[in-house]
């Protein structure tokens, strides 16, 4: 079964290509160039602050070792993460599932699930490890071989990583499942599962957290101890050790470090924890029919069902219903939820950065100032991006998921113009709160002078404005009623194309930011940047009100 | 008039589905549009809907171009589509009142109708659960209601009683019956002969996108030669030869 499944995902990538196999190609290639991009970005970046830091032969060994930890946990954290998502739809009603449940190879879901999302994993190895040891080689003594052997190392991480979310899991499950035999009350234990696997995911993320922004990086290397001459690894090795990342970390600093022998010990204990994951793992999902069958009874909500007597409750009218109605899309879909909490992690990731900068930067350097401008304009993109991230799963193809519900909207006497206008005010306002309220506790870790805030948050709003707009504005001129799934819906050749603009819209913003700051506060670039924003977004609202007029909602691609 | 549909063709690309079909529907009229699978009734409702852009001819609903006064012509509109499904999350009573709010309906007129509805296939207590883990059967009626919440002129139904229980398909046929009498027009698109023979007053015969043939049962099965009293089942089998 495991081997029809796999020629079947095989085979539909050669069935994508079937159709528009120009613009398929175009844009395959395009995501191709994307991803080479990233990795070569990345490799530069590396290879840079492998430069930089063996400038400071104190610091040199224990910076690299601490540098490999908190890389090597990073790739662990996204990982599990994302495994954990996924790993939560092995008890998802689906169409598919009821054919492959009633048939007599049921055991092999789990297994196909746990491989399939192993595959899926192996993106940080390909654009995030494979970019960087490629540039750290360049500044340390890596050769080929030793680049294979650390390669080994990563993809034995991933897979541990995901095998352990799912054991996680698993466990949680049959937990909550036990928990309810008693009473049978089985229909709210997809509920529970939610609400355990939200608080792991916050639980985790704060552990990763205290990892990370806790580090006074001067203690931690004991720069004050004058009677030493090299930078302690000890310290290091205490805070990491018991995490899953340590033993990648310490094969690949082991090749640094001059200590090859003990890289089959590093490897043997990576191997031997990955054994337990697999076999814990087929210990669990041993009982996977029958959790299946008890989690059919409910659903992921059915804890917060409604009672409400009417709709739209706050607002009024057609578009007030409208507006709701999105809202209500997001919130009672916790596929959305949680993949908004999964970008709430990274996000977390981000701020972890902040408190580590604040507390290191502005404890130890005489240039406060200038690191500040070059810290905020950064904040600035990374806003705009992370915001962005939003907008391509929910924004962008806000018109393609109607191809379903066409039929309510398309024959109501509400004009398509008068529904986008409704879409973009939600999705507008929502992003808009949610940016510049990012940008707030980004600029209060910072310590960010009050008097630059309301220009900082300002040009945050216009961007979120822009990037909303062009979103939307894409995917109403190139809809795809083909399907409503927002991920297959992003990645299409318009979706890319918002990625790019967004990317070089977002990395222009910034570096005006930066120049207005720079130059004294200095409000002419700035002011003509946000002046080209505004026309940039009515460019964009024209076009769409023109596209809007010929649409036709028929379900093909 | 209720409807009138002058000259229709639509086309996808190089393959015309629809040819120059033209039909009209006064008011009391249950005007049944029957034929194979494939042959294009459902792009005719989707058309009638403003779902799809005609590629030439004319829709009218009370006068009203389709295509030019969108809005004045749908608000006379009630459409039950053959797959109604709905946004995830949402439940059969906000669905009702967000429907509502689309045709502009006060909240006290929506509650008040909605209550109205949801007696006839007695729904109560079941309103408030999602869409989607209704029952098919069920999921119609709500879809039913919904049309009908606004007091539209014109009913467009796809396929009307599917998944309905033989009880609630009763309802349903006695409730078009009833809309028709009380001065609305109905197109009634289904592969149900049963339900056309019940309920409409003309009936359309469409195959590969042309409309070969409309009127009363009686004349169809006279224009075919076959015996006056003809069911419906030999003059389609007579028709689809």
């Amino acid at each position: 079964m495991l081997l029809f499944l796999w020629q079947y995902h095989v085979r539909s990538l050669g069935r994508y290509f079937k159709t528009r196999p120009a613009a398929k190609t175009i844009t395959f290639s395009l995501f191709v160039l994307l991803f080479i991009s990233m990795g070569v970005g990345i490799s530069i970046f590396f290879e840079k602050a492998f430069w930089f830091i063996k400038g400071f032969p104190y610091l040199e060994k224990a910076l690299i070792f601490y540098v490999f930890e908190l890389f090597f946990l990073l790739v662990s954290y996204l990982v599990f993460l994302s495994a954990l998502l996924s790993g939560l739809f092995i008890f998802w009603r689906r169409n598919f599932d009821n054919y492959f449940m009633a048939g007599p190879a049921f055991g092999a879901m789990p297994w196909y699930v746990l491989m399939k999302t192993t595959i899926l994993s192996f993106w940080p190895l390909v654009v995030l490890a494979i970019p960087a040891l490629l540039g750290i080689s360049k500044v340390v003594d890596f050769d080929l071989g030793s680049i294979f052997v650390i390669l080994l190392a990563v993809l034995l991480l991933i897979i541990l990583v995901v095998a352990l979310a799912f054991d996680i899991l698993f466990l949680l499950v049959r937990l909550l499942v036990l928990a309810n035999l008693r009473s049978h009350h089985f229909g709210s234990v997809l509920s529970q599962i939610f609400l355990g696997l939200v608080i792991l995911m916050l639980v985790i993320s704060y552990f990763v957290w205290l990892k990370f922004a806790n580090t006074d990086l001067s203690s931690f290397f004991d720069i004050q101890n004058l009677n030493i001459e090299k930078a302690d690894i000890a310290k290091i090795d205490d805070n990491f050790k018991w995490l899953p990342s340590h033993l990648a970390a310490q094969i690949a600093f082991s090749f640094i470090g001059g200590v090859q022998g003990r890289i089959l010990i590093y490897f043997i204990k990576l191997f031997i924890w990955f054994t337990i994951e697999i076999f814990i793992f087929w210990l669990m999902s041993k009982p996977y029919l029958l959790i299946w069958q008890v989690l059919q009874e409910g659903r992921f909500v059915n804890k917060i069902k409604p009672n409400f007597k009417s709709f739209p409750r706050f607002l009024k009218g057609q578009i007030g219903a409208i507006f709701e109605k999105e809202m209500m899309v997001i919130l009672r879909n916790p596929r959305h939820l949680l993949w908004s909490l999964f970008l709430v992690c990274l996000w977390f990731i981000q701020i972890m950065l902040n408190f580590v900068i604040r507390k290191n930067i502005q404890t130890h350097s005489s240039d406060i100032d200038g690191v500040l401008k070059i810290v905020q304009a950064a904040q600035l993109v990374v806003v705009v991006y992370f915001i962005s991230a939003f907008i391509l799963r929910f924004v962008f193809p806000a018109f393609s998921t109607e191809r379903n519900t066409a039929w309510i909207l398309g024959s109501s006497p509400i004009k398509l113009s008068k529904i986008f206008g409704a879409k973009l005010l939600f999705f507008s306002g929502a992003l808009i709160l949610l940016g510049v309220g990012l940008s707030i506790v980004n600029s209060f870790v910072l310590s960010v002078p009050a008097f630059n805030l309301p220009v900082f948050l300002g040009t945050t709003a216009v961007m979120i404005f822009f990037a909303v707009v062009f979103g939307l504005s894409l995917g109403t001129i190139f809809p795809n009623f083909g399907t409503d799934d927002p991920e297959i819906l992003s990645t299409s050749l318009p979706g890319l194309g918002f990625v790019l603009g967004t990317l070089i819209y977002g990395g222009l913003g910034a570096t005006v930011y930066y120049y207005y700051w720079l130059n004294g506060i200095d409000f002419r670039s700035l002011a003509v940047f946000i002046v080209v924003s505004f026309l940039g977004s009515l460019v964009f609202l024209a076009l769409s009100f023109r596209f809007l007029k010929n649409i036709e909602f028929k379900k093909s691609s | 008039m209720v409807l009138e549909v002058k000259n229709l063709t639509k086309a996808f690309g190089e393959n015309e589905v629809i040819k120059n079909v033209s039909f009209q529907i006064k008011e009391g009229e249950i005007f049944a549009l029957i034929g194979p699978n494939g042959s294009g009734k459902t792009t005719i409702i989707k058309l009638i809907a403003g779902l799809l852009r005609p590629t030439s001819g004319q829709i009218f609903i009370e006068g009203y171009d389709v295509v030019k006064n969108p809005v004045e012509a749908k608000s006379r509109i009630g459409y039950i589509p053959d797959e109604p499904i709905i946004w995830q999350g949402m439940t059969g009573l906000e669905f009702l009142h967000f429907s509502g709010a689309l045709y502009k309906m006060s909240e006290e007129e929506r509650t008040r109708n909605i209550k109205k509805l949801l007696s006839i296939f007695n729904l109560f207590g079941i309103q408030n659960n999602y869409f989607e883990d209704y029952s098919r059967g069920n999921k119609q009626k709500f879809a039913i209601l919904g049309a009908l919440l606004h007091k539209p002129k014109l009913l467009l139904i796809d396929e009307p009683i599917v998944g309905l229980d033989p009880q609630s398909a009763q309802i349903a046929q006695d409730l078009f019956r009833d809309f028709a009498q009380k001065g609305g027009a109905i197109l009634l698109v289904t592969h149900t002969l049963e339900v056309v023979e019940a309920v409409a007053t003309k009936i359309g015969f469409i195959k590969n996108g042309k409309l070969l043939i409309q009127g009363f049962q009686k004349d169809i099965a006279n224009f075919l030669k076959l015996k006056s009293r003809a069911t419906l089942q030999e003059i389609y089998a007579s028709l689809n030869k």
